[in-house]
């Protein structure tokens, strides 16, 4: 059936995603989260997430990319950011974090722009990611009029990261 | 790139856990917290999980208005405490918090993981000092301990 299909692929999505380390057991915190009395929480949470770390990420462009940098601001962003990614359980986020922490921390600012690409990467991979799984429905029942749908947006998860789904 | 992948990829190994519930733990008492983050991301998804596991929880932004919430009278069983706040650090905040003789138990949750901070956080007055995420093997045993199901130490 459809929807068994499509429930055992996120699952071994997620099961990868774990296996690959971009999402580590906090992540499974958050996802208990989900439930049918409040179905919208850990959307609002995901997006509060996504639109607080794209704030931080542009900000940081902009301060590492300055003259003179303000590493004392900088540090604040990276520590910012570095509590949320692991809080969601973004685990390959969160040590890209730590390590701009550590070239803020030595004021290398070649190194914090070559890692701060590192974060942008990270923090693209883990939307998707997070995108992917969260666009479920709770219950894991296929909806009726967006099957299709749903099986073309599995579709945009690489072919190598879903495991083989025997019928 | 390599490095942080390779750091990453150590993960649980691909194996199948067992899935997380909530339901690890059932309350018997009706437990209070509060949550000091100001950041807004982090202080909703901890205010969710401690609403999860039967809190009744509320949160504040900074380490100024949670001093102000406990001087007016509000009492909590459990207070998670972040180090950086806007207006009143959390160092600041949690040596007013313990001066006033509150003396429920208080984890500082921080993304500040040196051991000059924990020092600092501990000297100030927490209970145990936790690198963000504060994670249900923490947790846990904390509520039980709230709750009446462990014997304390």
């Amino acid at each position: 059936m459809v929807g068994t299909t499509l429930s055992q692929q996120l699952k071994n999505y997620i099961q990868t995603m774990h296996a690959q380390g971009m999402l580590d057991h906090h992540f499974d915190h958050v996802k208990a989260l989900q439930n049918e009395e409040n179905p919208q929480f850990v959307m609002d949470v995901i997006s509060m997430f996504s639109h607080d770390a794209e704030a931080a990420i542009a900000h940081l462009t902009t301060l590492l990319n300055s003259a003179v940098v303000d590493f004392a601001m900088a540090i604040t962003l990276v520590h910012q950011l570095r509590g949320s990614s692991s809080s969601i359980g973004g685990q390959r986020m969160a040590i890209a974090c730590r390590d701009l922490r550590h070239a803020c921390d030595n004021m290398d600012k070649e190194r914090c722009l070559q890692v701060l690409e590192r974060v942008k990467q990270e923090y693209e991979a883990l939307r998707e990611c997070l995108h992917i799984i969260f666009q479920q429905p709770v219950s894991g029942t296929p909806l009726c009029s967006s099957d299709n749908q749903l099986v073309a947006q599995s579709n945009r998860v690489p072919a190598q990261w879903m495991l083989t789904v025997k019928n | 790139m390599a490095p942080a992948a390779d750091e990453a990829k150590s993960g649980n190994g691909g194996q199948i856990q067992r899935p997380f519930t909530f339901n690890e733990i059932v309350l018997r008492n009706r437990l209070t917290a509060l949550v000091v983050d100001g950041d807004n991301f982090c202080r909703l998804l901890q205010q969710g999980i401690l609403q999860a596991y039967g809190l009744q929880t509320q949160t504040v932004d900074n380490g100024d208005a949670a001093v102000e919430l406990i001087a007016s009278g509000a009492k909590f069983d459990l207070i998670l405490i972040d180090m950086l706040l806007p207006i009143l650090d959390g160092l600041e905040a949690t040596r007013r918090i313990r001066a006033m003789g509150v003396n429920c138990k208080m984890l500082g949750v921080t993304a500040f993981s040196g051991e000059r901070e924990r020092q600092a956080f501990l000297a100030a007055g927490v209970d145990l000092f936790v690198e963000k995420p504060l994670g249900p093997e923490v947790l846990i045993p904390i509520l039980r301990e709230l709750d009446g199901q462990y014997p304390s130490i």
